[in-house]
């Protein structure tokens, strides 16, 4: 008898599974809170000082000695400026961003990459020839002759 | 050992071909200048540096006092500056009005470039004019420092890594400031 108690709530259950979730998953949602104008004002008065680079100066000098403390590279684009309408990078900071080699004539351009990985390379692999050939003549050196023995007489 | 042999091979192999294009181009240099005469005699002007070719042969620069005669080519890339001293594209070329900028490896054809000192002279030729140059300006800057300036004048700058004879990356960059021979040193260095 539970057995079949149990047999019938089950398919009850099952049928009965979609009314069930569509009741228990309804969300009621709330009334919409009345819009808080000072704080949205605040908000976006924060957010404009924040981009602008004559508020930002000071800012910036401080980002910079801190990444220059940690190791780290810096950025200081600037977007929507009032001031200078344009990127600010103040010259510390760029001297420490890396950006492609130069290979064009351009006014402010740094000198071009003239450092070459040849000697390096060069000086490695001779010293590592080097060191092939003194392994291979230890090794060989270290390697006992045979020993011949003498017939008995 | 068979590493070793392999990465001294590499290098010594880029070595040799950075000869061969400089002795090549050595060859297309002066084929060219008998070229540019003959366009003189027919009034034709001398190429513009926009024109270039990257690699071809732009110039030839002397510097007595470091026994360096080399041809430059056309760009700064390291194919180019494995070839001979590179002429930075866009700049002037050498003589001609502005900033004509030559760069190359401290370990190959600018090795002794660190000898030279104020008042030393160079010598540039190109199809167009000879010319010859006093150094007025050596400094060592940062390598990421902003030092290739717009000229007004005829100026020279010669570039290459700094310190010289450091084996790994260059954290520095030597430059050479010339200006013509007949150009007044005060005026100069402004």
């Amino acid at each position: 008898m539970n057995r079949r108690l149990l047999i019938a709530l089950s398919a009850l259950s099952l049928l009965a599974a979609s009314s069930a979730e569509a009741q228990f998953t309804t969300v009621v949602a709330p009334p919409k809170k009345a819009v808080d104008q000072a704080a949205v004002q605040e908000q976006q008065r924060v957010a404009r000082a924040e981009a602008d680079s004559s508020h930002r100066a000071t800012m910036q000098e401080m980002s910079a000695w801190v990444d220059s403390v940690a190791g780290a590279p810096a950025l200081g684009s600037v977007v929507a400026d009032s001031a200078a309408g344009a990127v600010v990078m103040d010259s510390a900071t760029a001297s420490r961003v890396s950006e492609p080699a130069t290979t064009r004539f351009q006014d402010g351009a740094r000198a071009p990459n003239t450092a070459s990985p040849l000697p390096l390379l060069l000086l490695a692999g001779i010293g590592a020839t080097l060191l092939g050939l003194g392994v291979i003549l230890t090794s060989r050196r270290a390697v006992p002759a045979p020993v011949r023995r003498r017939r008995a007489p | 050992m068979v590493v070793g042999v392999a990465l001294a091979g590499w290098a010594g192999a880029a070595y040799a071909r950075g000869w061969l294009a400089q002795s090549h181009a050595r060859a297309e240099w002066e084929a060219r200048l008998a070229h540019a005469a003959v366009q003189r005699a027919r009034s034709y002007g001398s190429p513009a540096s926009e024109s270039l070719v990257e690699g071809a042969p732009v110039a030839r620069l002397v510097v007595p006092k470091i026994a360096l005669d080399d041809i430059v080519l056309e760009g700064v890339t390291g194919e180019v500056l494995n070839g001979g001293p590179g002429h930075l594209p866009g700049s002037a070329l050498p003589g001609d009005t502005g900033n004509a900028v030559v760069s190359a490896h401290r370990d190959r054809h600018f090795r002794r470039l660190g000898e030279l000192s104020i008042g030393d002279t160079v010598v540039t030729e190109t199809e167009a004019r000879r010319t010859r140059w006093r150094v007025v300006g050596r400094t060592v800057v940062h390598k990421d420092a902003p030092v290739i300036r717009r000229e007004t004048g005829r100026v020279l700058t010669l570039t290459t890594c700094w310190p010289i004879g450091y084996l790994g990356g260059a954290p520095e960059r030597l430059i050479l400031k010339a200006v013509p021979a007949d150009t007044q040193l005060a005026a100069a260095q402004d």
